[in-house]
């Protein structure tokens, strides 16, 4: 041809604007993912928290049940790096002692100021299953007897709120997961269902859909929690609970799932796809299902966080997990009583994490959302 | 459009009963019924009571039956106006509800108006002022108003309201607590109101600004606000004439089924601040199978989400011509 | 350089766009979209701007208007509109100020390529017109809607009365933009600025829409700017054309010294992919190799060479050409931006 080829044929590098028109869908979306700052951050922060809710036992210095009956409502420790004589030294903490106030008879701790614990590193302590199999005793941190850390202080019957916070991770973090991976399951099916077929079983649907949008979701919630049996064990509970929250969040799943099915059914790529004899089923897997993937990411980011306020919500007024699970909720449930936060103010400690999940969750729902649409600057 | 209305209500008429036999069914699901938690609270008082009474007891409210009699029963009354006995209350359905009802409305109003009136200025000027510093506080604020659960905010401000030494919980003063209405109650609860108000209200208005911002950037880049331009308009005067007049269309059309969400999602507040409304007065009515008394107020709230729907639909209509046309089309 | 690009009597200009730049401030670069632009149009004139999606001729239309937003800004040159006894500097006003309202629909009014999205989809078309006659024509409601029916008659809407009432999404595509018109109109623009006005329509509705664009500007006798890639328009309603090329305009001349004459390789492809009638079935179309690229850090060279097929290496590839006369006949007003062309001299 001419010498417009031979003009740019020496290229070796794929010039930023090649690489561009060259990109797949996926990179383009990580690409302009990465450029949103509160997307990265919420990254992090669910990075970090996912891992600490793995690593749970061996993060924290207690195991979850364990009582430190002298130390009920211990405010959070103060760790000191000066001593009282101003000579400085690793990180420790002081012992406590108690007394009660006269007037208030609440408990009152004080620190003793004559000893010093310093904080230790990979110690031994309580007994536990590593990642649920591998049986270990060691500890991120911990302080020699008699002293305890309390980093977060203690509830009402001593135990280490720091610990069950972390520990309460693991139920609030994946009730959100379970929950709208259900949502999902549901919502993509009849939604599917719904749109791909559309007459008289879209129809059904959508009257079913419109008759559960109407039921309202918390006292819906409040009556199916109120029905589970106080005999039923934890992980009973645990997944019926799954199941309250994910029977109203697949409603809008499904909506989406189906206003997107009836939006590119109609696209001439489809029909073109269709009129070269392409099978429906491939139709679906290959043309549609791509197309909007990027959209169901988003909708499932968005909707975890409404799952987590949901166990959140229900545990704290007592529906939903109950002791001996150990969930951010549950830590909250004694919380309901402002009296009590305004003088045991770290026990609504759990609330700050619940609070950091849903925005990180929020934001990286964001950043998707932008990039969901790879080609729209 | 008259077909179409028509054709709604006959919907919603439907809908209202079979929700009301699914809200029925679902409060009827805790095993045992309000007559097992009599009987257990009174065997945990120490005191005794024989079979015999509690089998009186569930004759006269019919407790017995099969579900379906039940339902009937209940439904039959219903509409003949008789919304049933409240077991915990010991006194009819109606006036239990009808105690609360009023604050209840003058509560989710306000915080609808409080919504509507913070959200769509502050989502005007996060559009028209797009990643400017103000926009980002509005959108990191909007965050962090969604993310807050409403139960957990209730105790943050009640906490600072608690500080700052301002009485908290509850509607009323002690004082007015029993008192007649008059100008002094309405001030003191004028003074009580702005706290549930704030909490009750902040998720939706952090929601309701992002909605905002998003449907009116949309708008701002069309062709026809550059052509409105190119004729002369004033910058100002074009704004709210056109973008901010399209994007409200869909919000101003979430209006409707903005009160039902209110009053659902401020059970838990109320609970939390111990107002004497009737959403605590559901939940207890749930916890303790006080069966009418939830069923009741049940129905009342589908059928307030039901008729928000409708109207919704309805303002939409009105109010957005291209609807209107394809409606009548239809 | 090229001010004497227009040859026609200086009393008889009412538009002088000199060195206009119009760049976009972009996270990746400065996007330079219009990059030097110079053209006159005089009155009763009709000219053309034509190039592919890209070369910056509708981000000129808009910068005539000072209708750039963020992140865009005209960056340089000036837009010189002719009074009786003045000149204003368009782009010495604030864009949002007062001026350059009184000249928006007044002086200069714009059509768009799309009639549905370029009326707002909640007014009346009635409203939407009168607001323009309401700005700059009267502030009497009855007078208004006399003139605004008048307008939505002379722009081929039957029954006026009764569309003036209409919704956009009432009417047809082709009826939207008789509409739009009736609206650009309404206050007898000097100049008409038609940026792709029949691109969305129906090929028969094209026709009406040129046609009556052409009746209408006979009528009030007012200049019309076509924005457009189609050398059909061009052809059939223009008097001079300036073919624009990466924010540049690489030839200017009468329509048919260009479409008999090209000189511009550039112009010489774009006549060239173009479907004929004469050879029927034998000839395949001819395309330009490569696509337009983004105007964002471009090397200094001609805009052209790395897709022309007559490039001169070590000459194109190294300095920029200047506009220069084509032919050799003095007055000629035909120029062309290409070494070929001064080549010859």
């Amino acid at each position: 041809m001419s010498d417009t080829v031979e003009l740019n044929a020496p290229k070796t590098e794929l010039s930023a604007k090649e690489k561009y028109y060259l990109a797949t869908p996926m990179q383009l979306m990580w690409q302009k993912f990465k450029r949103h700052k509160l997307a990265i951050v919420g990254s992090v922060i669910l990075i970090f928290l996912y891992t600490t809710a793995i690593f749970a036992n061996f993060l924290t210095p207690y195991s979850k049940s364990e009582r430190f009956s002298k130390y009920a409502y211990t405010q959070p420790s103060a760790i000191h790096m000066i001593a009282e004589d101003g000579s400085l030294h690793r990180p420790f903490v002081y012992g406590v002692t108690s007394r009660r106030d006269p007037e208030t008879l609440l408990k009152i701790y004080t620190e003793d100021t004559s000893v010093i614990y310093p904080i230790r590193f990979f110690v031994r302590g309580s007994k536990y299953d590593f990642l649920g199999f591998i049986p270990s005793d060691l500890h991120l941190f911990g302080v020699d007897s008699p002293a305890q850390i309390f980093i977060f202080g203690t509830d009402s019957i001593g135990r280490d709120l720091f610990t069950r916070t972390f520990h309460g991770a693991q139920l609030s973090l994946t009730i959100g997961l379970i929950g709208v991976s259900l949502s999902f399951l549901i919502g993509i099916t009849l939604g599917g269902i719904s749109g791909y077929f559309g007459g008289i079983v879209d129809t059904l649907i959508q009257r079913f859909i419109e008759i559960l949008i109407a039921i309202p979701t918390i006292p819906l919630w409040i009556a199916l929690s109120t029905a589970l049996p106080r005999t039923w064990s934890v992980t009973q509970i645990y997944f019926s609970i799954v199941i309250i929250l994910s029977l109203v969040g697949w409603v809008g799943l499904a909506r989406v799932v189906r206003g997107k099915f009836l939006e590119l059914r109609e696209l001439d790529y489809v029909l073109a796809a269709r009129v070269s004899g392409v099978s429906e089923f491939t139709i679906i897997r290959k043309h549609l299902l791509p197309n909007f993937a990027s959209y169901l990411i988003v909708y499932v980011t968005l909707a975890i966080p409404g799952v987590i306020l949901g166990e959140t919500a229900l545990s704290f007024l007592g529906l939903g997990l109950r002791s001996p699970a150990v969930s951010w909720g549950v830590l909250l449930e004694k919380s309901q009583n402002i009296q009590s936060v305004a003088i045991y103010w770290w026990s609504i400690i759990p609330a700050i994490f619940v609070i950091l999940t849903v925005l990180a969750f929020n934001f990286v729902g964001d950043g998707l959302r932008d990039a969901a649409d790879p080609y729209k600057k | 459009m008259y077909t179409y209305i028509i054709h709604r209500i006959l919907f919603m008429i439907v809908t209202v009963i079979i929700l009301s036999i699914l809200t029925f069914m679902i409060i009827q699901l805790p095993a045992g019924d309000f007559v097992t938690h009599l009987a257990a609270q009174f065997a945990r008082s120490g005191q005794s009571f024989d079979q015999a009474q509690l089998d009186i007891i569930r004759e006269q409210f019919g407790l017995n039956g099969t579900l379906v009699e039940q339902y009937l029963a209940w439904a039959g009354n219903v509409l003949q106006g008789d919304l049933g006995w409240s077991f915990q209350f010991t006194r009819p359905v109606s006036e239990v509800i009808g105690e609360r009802i009023g604050l209840t409305v003058v509560i989710s109003l306000s915080t609808l108006l409080f919504t509507y009136l913070l959200a769509i200025p502050i989502g005007v000027y996060s559009a028209t002022h797009q990643y400017s510093i103000g926009d980002n506080i509005v959108m990191f604020i909007g965050f962090i108003g969604l993310a807050i659960p409403s139960f957990l905010l209730a105790l943050i401000l009640m906490f600072v309201f608690l500080n700052a030494g301002f009485s908290v919980g509850g509607l009323f003063s002690p004082e007015y607590l029993r008192a007649e209405w008059g100008p002094g109650k309405i001030w003191d609860l004028m003074k009580h109101l702005p706290l549930p108000i704030i909490i009750i209200g902040t998720a939706g208005t952090a929601g309701l600004i992002r909605v905002m911002r998003a449907s009116l950037l949309d708008e701002i880049g069309k062709q026809y606000v550059i052509t409105a331009r190119a004729k002369g308009v004033h910058e100002t005067k074009l704004l709210y004439k056109y973008p901010v007049r399209v994007a409200l269309n869909p919000i101003a059309s979430t209006i409707g089924w903005e009160l039902p969400a209110i009053v659902s999602g401020g059970i838990i507040v109320e609970l939390v601040l111990n107002l004497p409304t009737t959403g605590p007065m559901l939940f207890n009515a749930l916890m303790n199978q006080d069966l009418f008394l939830a069923s009741s107020s049940l129905l009342f709230l589908n059928m307030l989400t039901v008729i928000g729907t409708f109207l919704s639909d309805i303002l939409l209509v009105t109010i957005d011509p291209r609807i209107r046309f394809t409606e009548q089309e239809g | 350089m090229n001010s004497e690009i227009n040859t026609a009597d200086s009393q008889d200009i009412l538009l002088e766009v000199k060195g206009l730049k119009t760049h976009f401030l972009l996270s990746e670069g400065v996007l330079k979209a219009v990059d030097g632009v110079d053209f006159t149009i005089s009155k009763g004139e009709s000219l053309g701007l034509i190039g592919e999606s890209g070369s910056g001729k509708s981000v000129t239309a808009m910068s005539l208007l000072s209708l750039i937003s963020s992140p865009g800004e005209i960056v340089g040159g000036s837009i010189n509109l002719h009074y009786d006894d003045e000149k204003i500097d368009i782009t010495s006003l604030n864009p949002s100020g007062k001026d350059i309202r009184k000249i928006r629909g007044n002086d200069l009014a714009m059509i768009f390529q799309e009639p549905m999205t370029s009326l707002s989809p909640v007014h009346t078309i009635g409203a939407q017109l009168e607001e323009a006659i309401f700005l700059h024509r009267t502030k009497n409601k009855s007078e208004a809607r006399v003139i605004a029916i008048d307008m939505l008659r002379c722009a081929g809407i039957a029954n006026p009365e009764q569309r003036f009432n209409a919704y956009p999404h009432q009417l047809s595509g082709g009826m939207r933009q008789r509409a739009m018109i009736a609206i650009a109109l309404s206050c007898q623009p000097k100049i008409l600025i038609a940026d792709e006005p029949t691109t969305a329509l129906d090929v028969t509705i094209q026709a009406q829409i040129l046609d009556l664009i052409k009746d209408l500007q006979a009528q009030f006798n007012m200049a019309v700017l076509y924005i457009t890639h189609d050398l059909g328009v061009i052809a059939e309603v223009c008097d001079n054309v300036a073919v624009m090329y990466l924010g540049k305009i690489v030839e200017y001349g009468a329509v048919r010294e260009i479409f008999k004459n090209p000189k511009h390789p550039y112009t010489i492809s774009l006549l060239k992919s173009r479907p004929r009638m004469t050879k029927r079935g034998t000839e395949r179309l001819a395309s330009i190799e490569g696509s337009i690229p983004i105007p964002i850090d471009l090397p200094f060279q001609c805009r052209f060479a790395d897709r022309c097929s007559e490039v001169m290496l070590g000459r194109c590839d190294i300095a920029e050409p200047e506009m220069s006369q084509a032919g050799n006949k003095p007055g000629n007003n035909h120029w062309v931006r290409c070494f070929l062309n001064e080549k010859l001299d």
